[in-house]
């Protein structure tokens, strides 16, 4: 409930800024009468944050930064990936792609859209598909929802995220989009009649370093890995549907 | 002064060419196994694996899979299984389904499952992971997990810079082998 709470506040703290969302416009909503639901999580395991250096801004600029900040984020992704992998290894039988899924077909009924809850899960995502699948769908329109899963910076939390967009098929539809066109190319991001970004985090380990957590980690059995991280997909999924239910302020 | 690699402006301009060169390089679709990097694997590299027989070499990803969809150059990794063949066999070790082994009484022969593959790219860096599950060809024999793993800069997603990534990786995992059939294992 907490994080759930963090992601809500999130959304209320970026409306202050330029928009950084659009909910569904009430006129649009009475025409959204059947929906496509998309997953795409593209990771097989578990990705490991990085804080990415500033050295570039810190010298300057110029390439020469350019290459310092490279080298830099570089080295702290080979001692990122070494400290994730005994966690990947206990992890290895998770599959938060299905994890997701299931908690999205259980939260996205009660959008009261048709078909909205039957959620298709792609593993990998062509230069081009989501244009075709909203060319070729059915539905009034399509969402779809990229997921990713890391444990962050320090090895302290379980973070899972989410970009969402709702694209329109029906041409009745098209005047809701953020901009509004009707070319080939339908999966802009200015053509979306809905989007939303979520970031949902799982406390898991509260020491001093990222080394001393990755250790205490690879210590744990698997469920208790992958309970916080069932939890996060659970939490996304309701954040999803709930936002998707508010409309747009007139 | 000696250096052991370019200075920073080689860098900056091996950095630029492949760029250039990239953004005139098709989307890469496949991965190439006569690609595979075996350069630096030497004829005493290859006789120090070739105690090993792997009698079976499966896929188990998980379906669909890609093998990386990094900075849209997607590659689906579907002739992965060929690569690693390939790979294999070019680092020593003897496959069933490419030799025909009639004595392996005196050899080490497991069976590998692979259980992910995958590259991904976060900041100017890019990652590649092998895992396999690893078991003697006998019966209940217990399995055991092991994984290759490669990070370096991502100068332009070349096919050839995958290519090199996945073979560090599988060079890893060859060592895993070579531990899990070693005498004390």
């Amino acid at each position: 409930m907490r994080n759930f709470l963090a992601v809500l506040v999130a959304l209320s703290l970026g409306a202050c800024a330029t928009p950084s969302f659009r909910h569904i416009e009430p006129d649009a909503r009475a025409k959204l009468t059947s929906m496509e639901s998309v997953l795409i999580v593209t990771q097989s395991e578990i990705g490991a944050e990085i804080n990415t250096s500033k050295a570039s801004v810190a010298t300057g600029g110029g390439i020469v930064g350019a290459l310092i900040e490279s080298g830099i984020n570089n080295a702290r992704t080979k001692t990122a990936e070494e400290l994730v992998a005994p966690i990947r290894d206990i992890m290895i039988d998770f599959d938060f792609g299905a994890t997701l899924e299931q908690e999205l077909e259980a939260e996205l009924a009660a959008l009261n859209i048709a078909n909205a809850q039957e959620v298709t899960l792609l593993r990998g995502l062509e230069a081009g598909t989501p244009n075709t699948m909203i060319e070729q769908s059915g539905a009034s329109a399509v969402l779809f929802i990229n997921s990713t899963y890391n444990l962050s910076a320090e090895f302290d939390e379980m973070v899972a995220t989410a970009v969402v967009a709702l694209y329109p098929v029906s041409e009745n539809l098209y005047p809701y989009k953020e901009k509004v066109d009707a070319d080939n190319k339908r999966a802009e991001l200015s053509d979306n009649i809905y989007r939303n970004t979520f970031r949902v985090t799982q406390p898991l380990s509260d020491l001093d370093k990222k080394e001393e957590n990755a250790a205490a980690l690879a210590e744990r059995p698997a469920s208790e890995l992958t309970g916080p991280l069932s939890e996060a997909a659970k939490i996304l999924a309701r954040a999803i549907a709930a936002d998707m239910q508010i409309d747009a302020a007139e | 002064m000696t250096r052991a690699g370019p200075n920073i402006s080689g860098w900056a301009l091996a950095g630029l060419c492949s760029a250039l060169l990239a953004a005139c390089t098709p989307t890469q679709t496949t991965l190439a196994p006569a690609a595979a990097n075996l350069t630096s694997v030497s004829e005493g590299d290859r006789q120090a694996m070739s105690h090993i027989h792997i009698a079976a070499l499966t896929d188990n990803r998980e379906k669909d899979a890609m093998l990386t969809d990094m900075l849209g150059r997607p590659m689906a990794g579907t002739d992965l299984m060929d690569w690693l063949s390939t790979s294999l066999s070019g680092r020593g070790l003897t496959i069933a389904s490419t030799e025909t082994q009639s004595d392996l009484s005196d050899k080490c022969v497991i069976e590998l499952e692979l259980r992910r593959a995958y590259i991904t790219a976060q900041a100017a860096s890019k990652s590649s992971s092998l895992v396999f599950n690893i078991r003697k060809a006998e019966p209940d024999a217990p399995a055991k997990l092991i994984r290759g793993n490669h990070s370096n800069m991502n100068w332009s997603s070349t096919n050839s810079e995958t290519n090199v990534s996945l073979g560090r990786s599988l060079d890893e995992v060859v060592d895993g082998i070579a531990d899990f059939c070693a005498p004390d294992e």
